[in-house]
């Protein structure tokens, strides 16, 4: 599928909007999401732009998730990495 | 120097810590964790708008880092391009299996959750509501003021405008000054993290 939006169209509503793209103009959130289902460079726009969105956004909740994903891989420790070699730090 | 050697803490670099996680150290994974999983939380968030998913996507893209630790090669690419790139991918997908879009109740959900941290949490977010607050005031007022009320008051173009005076093309025309200023700032805040702190051992 030939994405509608094309790349400088694309970052201009990035460096207005930001990444969050529930907030850009009805009509071009699809096109955006084809845009970077296709090409690599709107990705690493849209990365960049996330980085500065995420300046605003609270932390609270990401220790729950740190412990759950530090849990799993005690899982994968038990499966299939029964001789883990600890480096002793 | 031999690795067991090597002492690491959060100013690590990713290709130091990356070499211990290849020899299972649980300790540089979890620093690793710590560094990108809010930022890769935010990019799903982004994309998926559903708190719920935003968690699957990101745990199932940092334990990929630990299930494939032996297979890392240093220097090939860069670890974090890499881990944005498979994040945005995967949300990606979701994103585009589950159309039409769903509701945005859980992002408010989200928003409401966030009211109620835990005291290391309010330590984290007074030191980084802190580093914001100074690179918002190197910016020009109303730079400032329309990135405030875009992000904290959640108002749209118009509002912005309406609120300070100025056409809608001038509320676009600040805001996109205003993150381009913080983008530098930021890179010019990691450079200096780096040099302080490239000579811990």
């Amino acid at each position: 599928m030939t994405p509608k939006m094309n790349i400088e169209h694309f970052k201009e509503h990035l460096e207005v909007y930001g990444a969050e793209l529930a907030r850009w103009p009805e009509g071009t959130q699809e096109d955006a999401l084809i845009l970077l289902q296709n090409s690599s460079s709107a990705q690493d726009c849209f990365i960049e732009a996330s980085k500065i969105d995420s300046l605003f956004s609270p932390e609270d909740k990401h220790h729950a998730l740190l412990e759950k994903i530090m849990e799993n891989t005690n899982d994968d420790d038990g499966s299939d990495k029964a001789t883990t070699k600890k480096s002793g730090l | 120097m031999s690795k067991e050697l090597i002492k690491i803490n959060e100013h690590t670099n990713d290709e130091v810590l990356l070499a211990l996680i290849k020899d299972n150290n649980q300790k540089a994974y979890r620093i690793l964790v710590d560094r990108y999983l809010g930022k890769l939380w935010r990019l799903s968030v982004n994309v998926l708008r559903n708190e719920g998913e935003a968690d699957e996507v990101v745990q199932e893209a940092l334990l990929t880092v630990w299930k494939n630790r032996e297979k890392w090669v240093e220097g090939k690419a860069k670890f974090s391009t890499w881990v944005y790139r498979i994040t945005l991918n995967r949300c990606i997908d979701l994103k585009r299996r589950r159309r039409p879009t769903t509701s945005t109740q859980s992002i408010e959900e989200t928003m409401a959750s966030e009211d109620n941290p835990g005291a290391e949490n309010i330590i984290i977010q007074k030191e980084k509501n802190n580093k914001l607050k100074k690179m918002l005031d190197e910016l020009p007022q109303k730079q400032k003021n329309a990135l405030i009320l875009y992000y904290y008051e959640e108002l749209n173009i118009k509002e912005i405008s309406d609120k300070i005076s100025t056409t809608e093309q001038g509320a676009r025309s600040l805001l996109k000054r205003g993150r381009k200023n913080l983008k530098d700032l930021l890179t010019d805040d990691s450079k200096n993290e780096y040099r302080t702190f490239q000579g811990t051992p």
